[in-house]
C-alpha cells in the first residue's frame, strides 16, 4: 500500500491499486481513537449521465431506457439467499446505495463485525440476482420513489430547469428516469449494464474509521479473489457535444404554490477559463459562489433587506466542457429580483481582505473535518468521481488562491446564455 | 477519555463533557419552559432574529464576517417541544485554540454571549428593519407548510390525534405571528432570559476550572427559575379510534398512524418500547419495511418513531396513491400480530445489535453526546453504558407486554388527487 499525506491536517491515507484493478483508499482513525465506526463506500463510474454505451461483448453503441442505472442499483439489493438488509441488520449495521449522474455508490456504516461486513458488501456487489419477477416488482417501487419527487414543487422546477439547459447531455433527463422508461427496463438490459460497469477497473472501494488499512487490504484481495473479472478496458460511452446554447431560455410553469419560486442557470465555456486544473478551478468557483452570494456577501444582505426573497440558493457546476451557474430563489418579487440579479452579475467583485478571510475559513473547516471519517470517506469519493484521483493538497492548492486570479476567473465568467423558470404565486 | 462533570451555578447548570476525541470545542445552551401554546411562534421568531445580528454585530455580514475570522466558528440555534417543555438552544462550535490562536476560544464565547444577551435592540424593542425582515420570510414558511406534504401530513396527523400539547405545531402559527410585535417580542424576550430553565454544556478538550471560570465571565446569566413541571405528558384515560382524511393536489397518499402507548412502566418505556419500535418500523428490516414496501409495493417510504414523552408511537408513510386502505389493513395485522406474540428472537436480535449500535454511533457527534447527557439531566434516564445492558437483557415476552399497551389512535390520510 502507497502511504499518502494530506498535507497540512495530520491524516494519513493509504492507497492501492488490486492486480484486478480495484482503486483502494483507506482512511483510518488515529490509534489513540476511542471511535467505533467504519465507513464504506464501494463506487462505480457509472450512473443516470451514461445511457449509451457499447456493452461489455458486443460492438454496437446501444441506448438503454432513462433511469436504468438508478434501477440496478435497486436491484443489487436482490438475492439469491441472504438480503443484504438482512444481512446488516444482524450486527446492528446500515446500508444503503445512491445514484447520482456519475456514480453509483453502495455505502456501509457500522461498528461491529468489521470484516465480515466488508467481505459482504464485496459480495453482494458482485453476485446479480436478476430476475423477469423481481424486476416487475421493483417497478412498482421506483415509480413510487419518482411520484414522491413530482409532488415537490422544489423538484420539478429543478427538473424543468435542467431539461431547458441541456440540449444533449443525459443532466436534461431526471436520475430516476419515468414511469415510461422505469416500464421498459428489462432482466437483460441489467445484467448488459451490470456487465459492463460492475467491473474493479471501473470501481473504487473508499474505507475509512475504526479500521487498520493492511487487514482491510487482506480482506479485500482475499474476497474478491473468489470472483473472476472481465477486464476489458476502455469502455465506450457515447460523447456528447453539448452547445452553449440553452434549449428554451423561458418558461412559466403552473403549479400551485404558496410563494413564488425562479429558478435560473446560465452555461458557459470551460475552456475559456485559463486555469486548466479543474480541482482549482473549481476551488474558485466555489469561493466565488460564497463570497459572492453567502451570507457574508452584500448582495444576499441587499435582497434580504429589500425583501425580494425568503431564501436564495447559488452554486456552480462543472461539466467537463460547460460550466453552469445555479440559481434556485423563493421569491416575494419574481421581476424586482431579476433585475438585482442580472444587475448584480455584470458587476462581480472579490476584495483581497474577503478572499484571505475566506481561505482561513476554508482552512479551518479542512482540519475540522478530520475529527469525521464518514466526512473524509465522502470527500475522497467525491474527488473519486469528479476527478478521477485524491487531491491530497486541498489546504496548499486554498493557500495558494489569490486575487489576481480570481480577477482573471471573474472576468471570464459568461452570464449570456440563461434559462429562467418562474412559478407565480396566485395569491 | 470521556470525562463528565455536572456542576449547579446557581442560574445554570454547567455540564462539562472533557474528551479528546475532537479538535472542536462544542457549546450548547438549553432554554426551556412549560409548553404554551402561544409562546411556540415567538420563540421561534426569536431564534430567527437572534442569529441575524447584535448589538455588536450590526448585520448578517457583520456576524458572519466575524464567525468567519474566528476561524470558522459556527453557531445555530433550534426550537423544539420536549414532551411539556418548549426548549430552544444556541450552539457554538469553534476549533480548539490548539489549531488557531490563544484566545480565540474565548472570542468565540464573547459573539456567542453577543447573541444571546446583547440582540439588536433598544428602547425594549427589536430592531424595526430586522424585525420586519424575518417576519416576511417566517411569515412564507408558515405559508408554504402545505407544500412539503409528508411534514404538513404529520402535522394534521398530530393535530387529528389530540388538542392537548402533542398537537401543538412545533414550526408555529400564523395568526400568532401576526399578534407579535417588535415588542412584546422582546418583552417575550426578557422572560425567558429570566425565568427560563437553563443548561449549558460544553463538549471538547478542555480544563474543567478554566471553563467554570470562563463562563462566569463571559456570561451573564442572572435567572430566577419557575417550577419545574413533568415532561412527559399525561396519558388520555381511554383511546377511541378515529379516522381523518383530507384531500390534496398529489401523486401520492401521505399516511399518518398514530398510537397511543397507555400505562407504561418507566422500565418499559426505556427498553422494551425501543426495541417494539425497531421491530416495528425502525429501518429496513422492519415489519412496516418489509410487509407494505417490499412485499407489497405499496409505499415508497414508511416507518415508525416512538416518542416517549408524548406516549406515542407515529407510523408514516408515503403510499401509493388509492393503496392507503390496503397497506392500513396490512399495518392492522402487523400490529395485531406483534400484540400476538408473533415476535421471532431473530428479529428481537436484530433490534438489539441496532440498539447497542446506535449507542456506539453517539460518540462521533459532538451534538449527539450532548444530547444524550441532556436527556439524562432532563429524564433521568440511564447513561449509556447502563442502557446497553439493561436493553441487551429485555425478553421477547416484555416486547409483547408494550405491544399490548398499545393501541390504534388514529389513521390520518393526506389524500392526493389529481387535479
Amino acid at each position: 500500500m502507497d502511504k499518502l499525506e494530506l498535507k497540512d491536517v495530520d491524516k494519513t491515507i493509504y492507497k492501492e491499486v488490486l492486480d484486478n484493478g480495484l482503486l483502494l483508499i483507506v482512511i483510518p482513525n488515529e490509534k489513540i481513537s476511542k471511535k467505533k465506526n467504519y465507513y464504506f463506500n464501494y463506487g462505480t463510474y457509472y450512473g443516470a449521465l451514461t445511457n449509451d454505451f457499447v456493452p461489455l461483448g458486443s460492438s454496437k453503441m446501444t441506448k438503454f431506457p432513462n433511469g436504468i442505472a438508478h434501477f440496478l442499483e435497486h436491484k443489487m439489493f436482490e438475492s439469491e439467499d441472504v438480503s443484504p438488509f438482512d444481512f446488516y441488520a444482524k450486527s446492528g449495521s446500515y446500508v444503503n446505495a445512491f445514484t447520482s449522474y456519475k456514480a453509483t455508490c453502495y455505502v456501509v456504516t457500522g461498528n461491529k463485525k468489521m470484516k465480515d461486513n466488508l467481505e459482504f458488501l464485496l459480495t453482494f456487489v458482485n453476485t446479480p440476482y436478476f430476475t423477469d419477477e423481481n424486476v416487475l416488482k421493483e417497478q412498482g417501487i421506483i415509480i413510487e420513489e419518482a411520484a414522491m419527487n413530482d409532488d415537490n414543487p422544489d423538484y420539478l422546477i429543478y427538473r424543468t430547469l435542467s431539461r431547458n439547459l441541456y440540449k444533449e447531455l443525459p443532466y436534461n433527463t431526471p436520475i430516476l428516469g419515468d414511469a415510461s422508461s422505469i416500464k421498459k427496463i428489462t432482466k437483460d438490459d441489467l445484467y448488459q449494464c451490470y456487465n459492463t460497469f460492475y467491473r474493479p477497473n471501473n470501481m473504487f472501494l473508499v474505507v475509512g474509521g475504526a479500521v487498520d488499512p493492511y487487514e482491510v487490504s487482506k480482506i479485500v484481495n482475499n474476497t474478491l479473489d473468489n470472483f473472476s473479472f472481465d477486464n476489458k478496458k476502455n469502455i465506450k460511452r457515447k460523447e456528447y457535444k453539448e452547445p452553449l446554447k440553452v434549449v428554451k431560455s423561458y418558461e412559466l410553469l403552473d403549479i400551485d404554490v404558496k410563494v413564488s419560486k425562479l429558478a435560473l442557470g446560465y452555461k458557459m465555456d470551460r475552456n475559456r477559463f485559463s486555469i486548466k486544473s479543474n480541482v482549482l478551478l473549481d476551488l474558485y468557483l466555489n469561493m466565488i459562489a460564497s463570497l459572492c452570494f453567502g451570507s457574508s456577501s452584500l448582495f444576499k444582505e441587499m435582497i434580504r433587506e429589500k425583501k425580494l426573497v425568503s431564501r436564495s440558493g447559488y452554486y456552480f457546476q462543472n461539466l467537463g466542457n460547460i460550466i453552469t451557474f445555479n440559481v434556485e430563489v423563493d421569491s416575494f418579487n419574481n421581476k424586482a429580483y431579476l433585475e438585482e440579479l442580472h444587475k448584480y452579475l455584470k458587476s462581480l467583485d472579490i476584495l483581497e481582505e474577503d478572499l484571505e478571510r475566506m481561505k482561513k475559513v476554508w482552512i479551518s473547516s479542512e482540519v475540522i473535518k478530520t475529527d469525521y471519517a464518514d466526512s473524509l470517506v465522502d470527500t475522497v469519493v467525491d474527488d473519486l468521481i469528479n476527478y478521477h484521483e485524491v487531491v491530497t493538497n486541498n489546504v496548499e492548492l486554498i493557500k495558494s488562491m489569490n486575487i489576481a486570479t480570481m480577477r482573471d476567473v471573474l472576468k471570464t465568467l459568461d452570464f449570456t446564455n440563461e434559462a429562467i423558470v418562474e412559478v407565480k404565486c396566485e395569491k | 477519555m470521556i470525562e463528565y462533570k455536572r456542576k449547579e451555578q446557581g442560574s445554570y447548570n454547567l455540564h462539562i463533557i472533557k474528551t479528546d476525541l475532537f479538535k472542536t470545542i462544542t457549546v450548547k445552551i438549553f432554554f426551556r419552559e412549560e409548553a404554551l401554546k402561544e409562546n411556540i411562534t415567538k420563540r421561534n421568531f426569536l431564534s430567527r432574529i437572534m442569529m441575524l445580528s447584535t448589538n455588536d454585530y450590526q448585520s448578517k455580514v457583520e456576524l458572519t464576517k466575524a464567525l468567519q475570522n474566528l476561524y470558522a466558528a459556527q453557531i445555530s440555534a433550534t426550537n423544539r417541544r420536549l414532551g411539556n417543555y418548549l426548549d430552544t438552544s444556541f450552539s457554538l462550535r469553534v476549533l480548539h485554540d490548539k489549531y488557531t490562536e490563544e484566545g480565540n476560544f474565548k472570542k468565540s464565547l464573547e459573539l456567542l454571549n453577543s447573541v444571546i444577551l446583547n440582540p439588536k435592540a433598544d428602547n425594549n424593542s427589536f430592531n424595526e428593519k430586522e424585525f420586519s425582515i424575518v417576519y416576511e420570510e417566517y411569515k412564507a414558511d408558515l405559508n408554504t407548510l402545505v407544500e412539503d406534504k409528508m411534514t404538513y401530513a404529520l402535522i394534521r396527523g398530530m393535530e387529528s390525534t389530540s388538542s392537548n400539547v402533542t398537537s401543538y405545531r412545533s414550526i408555529g402559527y400564523l395568526e400568532d405571528l401576526e399578534k407579535i410585535t417588535e415588542q412584546n417580542l422582546y418583552a417575550y424576550y426578557k422572560e425567558m432570559i429570566k425565568h427560563n430553565f437553563l443548561d449549558i454544556f460544553v463538549l471538547g478538550n478542555v480544563d474543567e476550572v478554566e471553563i467554570t471560570n470562563l463562563f462566569r465571565e463571559v456570561f451573564n446569566f442572572d435567572t430566577f427559575k419557575k417550577k419545574q413541571v413533568e415532561a412527559r405528558v399525561i396519558e388520555p384515560k381511554k383511546i377511541s379510534t378515529k379516522k381523518v382524511i383530507e384531500k390534496i393536489t398529489a401523486e401520492q397518499d401521505n399516511l399518518v398512524i398514530t398510537l397511543s402507548t397507555l400505562g407504561l412502566t418507566d422500565y418499559e418505556r426505556n427498553y422494551p418500547l425501543s426495541l417494539f419500535n425497531t421491530i416495528l418500523g425502525g429501518g429496513s428490516e422492519s415489519l412496516l419495511f418489509k410487509e407494505v414496501r417490499e412485499k407489497n409495493s405499496l409505499a415508497y417510504t414508511i416507518s415508525s418513531t416512538p416518542n416517549k414523552l408524548d406516549n406515542l408511537i407515529i407510523i408514516r408513510g408515503g403510499i401509493t396513491s388509492n393503496k392507503s386502505e390496503e397497506a392500513i389493513k396490512l399495518i392492522k395485522k402487523i400490529l395485531k400480530d406483534l400484540a400476538n406474540g408473533h415476535i421471532s428472537d431473530e428479529l428481537l436480535d436484530k433490534a438489539k445489535e441496532y440498539y447497542t449500535s446506535a449507542i456506539d454511533d453517539i460518540i462521533e457527534s459532538s451534538f449527539q453526546m450532548i444530547e444524550s447527557y441532556y436527556m439524562m439531566e432532563l429524564l433521568g434516564v440511564d447513561d449509556l453504558e447502563t442502557k446497553r445492558k439493561k436493553m441487551l437483557k429485555v425478553t421477547k415476552e416484555e416486547v409483547v407486554v408494550v405491544a399490548k399497551k398499545t393501541k390504534l389512535n388514529t389513521i390520518y390520510i393526506l389524500k392526493g388527487e389529481n387535479e
